[in-house]
């Protein structure tokens, strides 16, 4: 192998060590920032919208 | 001619090629010569059997190693027409075997350059969205995924350079190798 696809081998594998670990503080960074949206969601009213639906439609 | 012309006209034919494979390339051949004189042969014949120094520095300059090129010579000198089983390994073992692999491997190297541009792709639609205003709400993870995919992108870069390169050397010395057994049958090594 010569010194000069050492070097491409190299860069290679220090290119896919950063992805993986940028890949991780990305998923962490989506979790986080969706966590904050589902955390703020009005889950309650949401939920009692489809109540209200499911009870009409069933006449009750 | 005896064996200081012929190193001399060898070392002579390979004065382009680096110093310190020079050296070896000669030690190599004065070796070969003290084994034929041992043997009892003359410096004479061994230079005949060794050939012509401008073909034999031709060899060398292609990267082919010394006891390659003897290997070669020793097959020339005993070769005694075509042989039929060396032709049928060669055409049994490329149909179910060699012909795959080989289409396998271009196959994996046309998977990396697709991957490589739906990567590059991927990451002019997360800059585009960004300059827009579309993602402004995920920026600092989009911009986290740009940079994973630009990682991603450099790494299939570096294996796409080395995959085609050592593709096309192994390709190159497949085929040489089929045309030897072609030629000169399944030999003994």
């Amino acid at each position: 192998m010569e010194k000069k696809d050492i070097k491409t081998l190299i860069t290679g594998a220090i290119a896919l060590f950063l992805a993986c670990f940028l890949g991780i503080i990305t998923l962490v960074l989506f979790a986080i920032k969706l966590g904050g949206k589902a955390m703020e969601y009005d889950w309650e009213g949401a939920f009692g919208q489809v109540t209200e639906q499911v009870e009409d439609s069933l006449g009750t | 001619m005896n064996k200081t012309e012929y190193l001399k006209s060898l070392s002579n034919e390979l004065g382009h090629m680096p110093y310190g494979d020079v050296k070896d390339i000669i030690q190599s051949i004065e070796e070969h010569f003290d084994e034929g004189l041992g043997e009892g042969r003359s410096e004479e014949e061994i230079a005949a059997s060794l050939g012509d120094p401008k073909e034999l520095a031709a060899e060398f300059k292609d990267g082919v190693k010394f006891n390659q090129i003897m290997k070669k010579r020793k097959r020339l000198k005993d070769y005694a027409g075509p042989d039929g089983r060396g032709r049928i390994f060669v055409i049994l073992f490329n149909a179910f075997v060699g012909i795959e692999c080989w289409l396998l491997l271009l196959a994996a190297i046309i998977a990396a350059f697709c991957f490589l541009a739906a990567d590059l792709a991927f990451i002019g639609l997360i800059v585009a969205g960004l300059i827009t205003g579309t993602l402004t709400e995920f920026m600092v993870p989009f911009i986290f995924l740009i940079l994973t995919l630009a990682c991603v992108a450099v790494f299939l870069v570096a294996l796409l350079i080395l995959g085609i390169k050592y593709y096309a050397k192994g390709l190159k010395s497949y085929i040489r190798w089929n045309k030897n057994i072609w030629n000169y049958g399944l030999g003994e090594d």
